[in-house]
Order: C-alpha cells, then structure tokens, then sequence
C-alpha cells in the first residue's frame, strides 16, 4: 500500500500562490502568518494515523491540503510515486468524513452514496452493488430511501462514513467525524471506526483535538502546534516519552506536571507515576510532602490537586478511599518517571544531564 | 451619630406613614366610610410635622453623616421602586398569560391589511354585482354576474388583456429567472469587481419605473439607440413600441431589465446559504461544474427561486406603469394587460362595476397560477 509522502508543506491563508518560474529557479514563498509550516511527514500506508492538537494548531488545513480543498501555498504532495500536489480533489482516490458530515440534503441516503460513484462513471450494477455494500455495513440497510434531515445525529455519521467506504478508496481523511456525538454515541462510533480500518485495510488520516481520541484509536499520532509538527509517533511512545514540554502537557488526562527546577531545566513527571509514602525497597527518589488543595472522583480513582513550595502538581491515586482536602499526602518520586526539559522546552535525553538535573531537584525540594 | 439615627428614625417613620396613607386610600377610596376625610386630613397634618422635623434634624447633621442619609434615601428609595416594577411585571405576565403577545405585534400590519386590502378587496366583491354609479352610491343597481357576462363577451379587449398577461408574466418570469440566475452564480463570489458590478446592476431597480420607461421609450424608437446599433450590425429594427409583435416583449425586455437587479441579490442570498461543505463533499464526489450546478445548486437553491418565481409572476401580473408609460396597451390592443384594463375601465371610462369585476378575474388568475406553481415546485 501506497505511502503519503508530505514535503515542505506551507499553507498561508489569504497568499498569493507565486507563479510557477522556470527550473531550477527556487519557488519565493510569500510572507504571511504560517497555519501549516513547512511540514514533513511520512504517513504509512495502512495505518490508522491521528493528527490532533489544539484549536487553530492547522491539522484540519493539513487535511484540506491533502483532500485537494485547499490550496497549498508551498510544498509537495506525494501518494506512492504519485504527484498530486495540483490534482483535483475528486482525482487523488481519498474520500473524506467532514465534520458535519456534508450531506446533500436534498438527495436521498441511496442517492447521496451513489452521486460519487455515478460522477467517477461507475457502471449502474457496481454503484448499485458498492452502495448496498456500504450500507451493510455501516449497518443502514433499511434507511436509504430517507433524506438525512430525517435521520439522527448518528445515522448521518454512517451515512457520511458509508459514502466514503463506497468509493473504495485509498485513504479515508476524517476531520473531527466524532465531535457533534454524544459521549456514549462517540464511544461506540470509536470502536466501529477502529474495526473499520481493521477490515478494510485502507489508510486513516483522522483529526481530532481530543487527546483521548487520538490515544485510544490511531497507530500513529502527529501532534501539531502552530503549524508544526511537535512528535510523531505511537500512542505508547508519545504517552511516554514526548519530545517537548507542549506534548507532554498535551497527551495525557491530565497532562504531564511541569516543574521548574532552576531557571534552565524542568522536570515533568505523570500524576500516576508516583508512589504513594516512601519508597521502602531501595530508600531512592525523591520525597514530597504536600497538601491536597483539591480533587476529582474519577470513580475508581482520585485525581488530587496538591500543592508542596508554593507549586501545584496532579497526583492519581488508585484507591476507593477519598483522602480529606487540605490533609497531607507524601509521595515518592523515582528517577526514571521523571522526563527532563532545557529552557526551550525540549527534551533532554543526555544521561549526565539528567543525573545533574535530578541531584538538583532532589537537594532543593525534597522533604526529606 | 446620635442625630443621624434621630433622622433615619424620623424619615422612617415618616415614609412608613405615607405608604400606609397610601393604602389606606387606596383600600377607602371606593367606600368612603363615615370620617374618612377627617382620618386622611390628620394624617397630612402628622406628615406636614414630621417633615418639618426632619428637616429641622437634617441642619444637625455633619457632612459625612448628611451623606450616608442620602445613600440610605436612596436605597430606600430604590427598594421601593424596584417592588413597583415586580408589581409591574406580575401584571404584564398575567396579561400575556392569557393573551399572546403575538396578537399585539400583529397590530400594526393588521390596521394596514385591514383597511389598504382586505375591506377593500370586500368591498370589491360586493362592488362586482353592481351596476355602480359613482355619483350616489344609492343608486347603485344589484345585476348579479352581468359584469362579467359584459367583460368576457362586450368587451373587445378583455379577453385579449387576459392572454397578454399570462403571456406577459411567462414572458418576464421565464428571461428573467434565467437570466438573473447565471447573473447571481457570476456575481456569488465576494471580490471587488463583482461587488462593483452587483451595484450597476442594482441600479435601475431604485431608478423610478417612470424614468425608466421613458428612457427606454426614446431607446425604442425607429430611430433610437438600439435600431441604430441593431443596423450597424446590417439588421433592420422594427418599430418596437408601435408594433402589434414586439409592443409586448419591449414592455417585458424593460421589466426584467428593471428588475434584474433586485432578483440577482434574493438568488446570492440563496446561493450563499448552501452550505460550502456540500460543494466540497461534491468536489470529492469528482462532480464536474455542470453536475454540480444542475444536481446540487439548482436543488438546494429551488426554495429561492420559488420564492423569485411567484413574486415576479404576481408582480407580472400587476404590471401598470411601464405599460401606461409606453405603450397604453396599444397598438391595437397587443399590450394590454389585466392591469391597465383595470385601471382604464375605470379610472378612464368610469365604469367601476366592470373594474372590479376585472380585478377579480385577476385575483382569481393570480391564486391559480401561485398555488400550481407552488405544487409544481413542491414535487421537485
């Protein structure tokens, strides 16, 4: 299967595209304020990849670029050998989920799954056959002589996702299917989706802004701020071992706590990654003493907001009893569930400087 | 201090007393009991002392404390005001409990329904069954349908002005929806140029039908402007208003050219709520233009040009002054319309009772042809 190949990518709303000059003369790309900039990405074929990242970060514009719908200002797009930078979006062989699925309210659920394949001069028997297909399984069967303003949020989801499966393409762009679901509906859509992909096999370029979203469903993740791409790669990786301060705030429920060590280096560790009252095997790791300023039933564990030197963390305890705000908690932190970061916010993976950074940490606010 | 609560205590009391004299009249004032005016007259006598003491308290007071009395008044007062308008409000809303509130919005359009259509369009039903003498209503005579009977068979022009009409409203409609429609899909897009072409378009349609029609009528002649660029091109233009062929279709050419301005602004308005989403989904569809305009603008946009379609098809039919202003209907008859037979008939001949019976033949043509155009567009 066919790799997306994205080079370059510059995206600047309201541009004018420059002309196309003779060879070997580089493109000038104009000024402006960069919505996508300069991306470079391999998406696997096959794979289930998830572009997500906060609002106005440009994942939905990558994914307009890559559907053809909009202009791309500079740079290139590749499917397998495949140019299709200047392709028209009905020739790159995607379909996309909007999000507010785009139906054509004045056709019928048959009608709108087979207005695609009627334009790309499917014979009558395939459409016919590809439509009753896609209706199967997006479970529909009994409702595709109504028009969608009578069907339900969810039903027009399927419909949207029912067109898409009917044109058999190579690569299905979804951008924020779920977001008009309820959480219960959204659950449900999650696991068909992942079975989907199972089945079919094709590529998932999916966008959400929802972390969990993301964590739960892709292969692979991209995550995008300001245009960029912060880290790229699997669920477990990027939960674990995130390559700057924003993803690791970002991913995760809640984020990562931050905590500036001196005026150069900080530190993050996950709320679940402590252990609670001293570490009795080795004695190791730093000991904090705080207060709990306040909390969150997450029904088989408490989430509490703690404060200890005047910082605030997270700290998740997996426990049914619920301990008393503004009582203390003590908790342990080991070296290696702690991720350190320079002054740019990046990660430091030197091993000497994490050492350094530690012994710091561990001088200045431990309570022991 | 001390004397500050000595005024607070005196104006208490003294509002106290006025708000219970307040009730008390207000509780007598139908009944008038025996002694009343003699209670009501001691109470002032009470209220006169008090207020003097207050303000003989008022000289005691310092600065500051002058000030905390008058915020103190004021919050009184506020409390005050603020249960009137409770009252006020527990009144409103059992108004529009009972009464909704739609009823009294209606009021302004119902007064000019009411009297600019309804009582005269009653008044022209009944007017139809009369022989109507203007002078002295009185003498009016009852003679059933016999207008209508003289209309449609007396008349030489009637029946023709019925067929004009219809031919007249096919006419404007039909140019005029083609036209405005590839107009409005030119000018959708939101960019100097067609922002500054929407505006010459726009033009002609707050221009006065009047000054329209005679600068058309001096265009329209032989020796106009449009013959004299018609023979450049080596072809012989006919005498457009004087012609029993084209005194129609010119009347029509300048209704639409009028109108097309107004009609292209209702269609982008039309346009530009079809959601853009549904053009992209079409795009990925690989819809070609052609498909995507016949299969999903024309469609989604049929609810406007319903919508353009009747009120310019009413609108036709009501066509007067273009008419009056170049052609009176003639030559021969070949541009008379319902409208200016209407009015002729009794505006220049005095013949009222064949009017409205005219007028009702219109209205009647009219709703046929709104509610077969409304199932027509229905079905789509």
């Amino acid at each position: 299967m066919a790799d997306i190949e994205i080079k370059n990518i510059v995206k600047i709303y309201g541009a004018v595209k420059p002309r196309r000059r003779k060879k070997g003369i580089s493109e000038a790309i104009p000024e402006g304020k960069r919505a996508v900039d300069n991306v470079t990405i391999k998406i696997q074929g096959g794979s289930f990849t998830v572009l997500v990242g906060p609002s106005g970060c440009g994942k939905t514009t990558l994914l307009r670029m890559i559907a053809g719908l909009e202009e791309i200002t500079s740079g290139q797009i590749k499917i397998g050998e495949v140019d299709i930078t200047n392709l028209e979006p009905g020739d790159r062989g995607l379909a996309m989920v909007f999000q507010n699925y785009a139906l054509y309210p004045h056709m019928s659920v048959r009608e709108n799954i087979e207005f695609g394949l009627v334009n790309a001069r499917i014979p009558r028997f395939e459409t016919k056959e590809r439509t009753d297909q896609a209706l199967e399984i997006v479970g529909l069967s009994e409702f595709e002589k109504r028009r969608p303003a009578n069907l339900s949020g969810g039903q027009r989801q399927r419909v949207a996702l029912a067109r898409a499966i009917s044109k058999m393409p190579q690569f299905f762009l979804m951008d924020e299917p779920l977001s008009n679901l309820d959480a219960k509906l959204r659950s449900e859509m999650r696991m068909e989706l992942i079975q989907l992909h199972q089945s079919l096999k094709s590529t998932f370029i999916y966008v959400t802004h929802d972390q969990i979203e993301a964590m739960t469903m892709g292969d692979n993740i991209i995550v995008m701020n300001e245009g960029k791409i912060m880290q790229y790669g699997t669920p477990t990786e990027i939960h674990n071992d995130p390559s700057c301060v924003f993803v690791a705030r970002f991913i995760g429920d809640p984020g990562m706590n931050i905590v500036a060590v001196n005026e150069e280096y900080s530190i993050g560790f996950r709320a679940r990654d402590v252990i609670f009252g001293r570490n009795v095997e080795s004695g190791d790791g730093v000991l904090i003493k705080s207060k709990i300023v306040s909390f969150e039933n997450h029904g088989s564990e408490y989430l509490y907001y703690v404060e200890f030197n005047g910082r605030t963390v997270f700290v998740k305890e997996l426990s049914k009893s619920q301990r008393a705000i503004g009582s203390e908690i003590v908790f342990t932190l080991l070296k290696d569930n702690i991720c350190v970061f320079d002054k740019n916010e990046s990660r430091i993976r030197d091993e000497k400087a994490i050492v350094r950074v530690y012994g710091e940490f561990k001088k200045s606010w431990s309570s022991l | 201090m001390e004397n500050l609560k000595r005024v607070g205590a005196v104006y208490n009391e003294f509002c106290d007393r006025i708000e219970e004299q307040k009730k008390t009249i207000r509780k007598h004032s139908k009944t008038r009991p025996t002694g009343f005016k003699e209670l009501i007259l001691n109470d002032n006598r009470k209220l006169r002392q008090l207020k003097a003491d207050l303000k003989e308290y008022k000289h005691t007071l310092t600065r500051d404390e002058l000030d905390a009395f008058n915020d103190y008044r004021r919050i009184r007062f506020d409390i005050r005001r603020c249960e009137v308008l409770k009252k006020a409000d527990k009144v409103e809303s059992s108004i529009f409990r009972k009464l909704s509130p739609v009823y009294i919005y209606m009021i302004p359009a119902m007064f000019g329904a009411m009297f600019f259509t309804i009582l005269p369009f009653i008044f022209m039903i009944i007017g139809s069954f009369f022989k109507v003498d203007l002078v002295s209503l009185k003498q009016s005579v009852f003679k059933g349908l016999w207008n209508f009977e003289m209309i449609f068979t007396r008349d030489t022009q009637f029946v023709q002005a019925i067929w004009n009409t219809v031919l007249f409203a096919f006419l404007t409609v039909i140019m005029l929806m083609v036209i405005t429609l590839l107009m409005a899909v030119w000018l959708s897009k939101n960019t100097k140029v067609h922002n500054f072409a929407q505006t010459l378009i726009f033009t002609p349609h707050i221009s006065s039908m009047v000054a329209v029609s005679i600068l058309w009528v001096l265009m329209l002649d032989p020796q106009g402007i449009i013959n004299q660029i018609l023979l450049i091109f080596g072809i012989n233009g006919p005498n457009w208003l004087m012609n029993t062929r084209t005194s129609l279709l010119s009347v029509a050419m300048v209704t639409v050219w009028k109108s097309i301005g107004y009609y292209v602004l209702i269609i982008i308005s039309g346009l530009q709520s079809i959601p853009p989403h549904v053009y992209e989904a079409a795009k990925l569809d690989k819809a070609s233009k052609f498909r995507v305009f016949t299969k999903i603008t024309i469609p989604l946009l049929s609810p406007t040009l319903l919508f353009v379609f009747i009120l310019k098809f009413i609108n036709s039919f009501k066509a007067f002054a273009a008419i009056d202003l170049m052609t009176q209907g003639g030559p021969q008859g070949s541009s008379m319309v319902l409208g200016y037979w209407i009015y002729n008939a009794g505006r220049v001949k005095f013949n009222y009772g064949f009017a409205m019976a005219g007028a009702i033949v219109l209205t009647v043509i009219v709703a046929a042809f709104t509610v077969a155009a409304n199932k027509v567009f229905n079905k789509k």
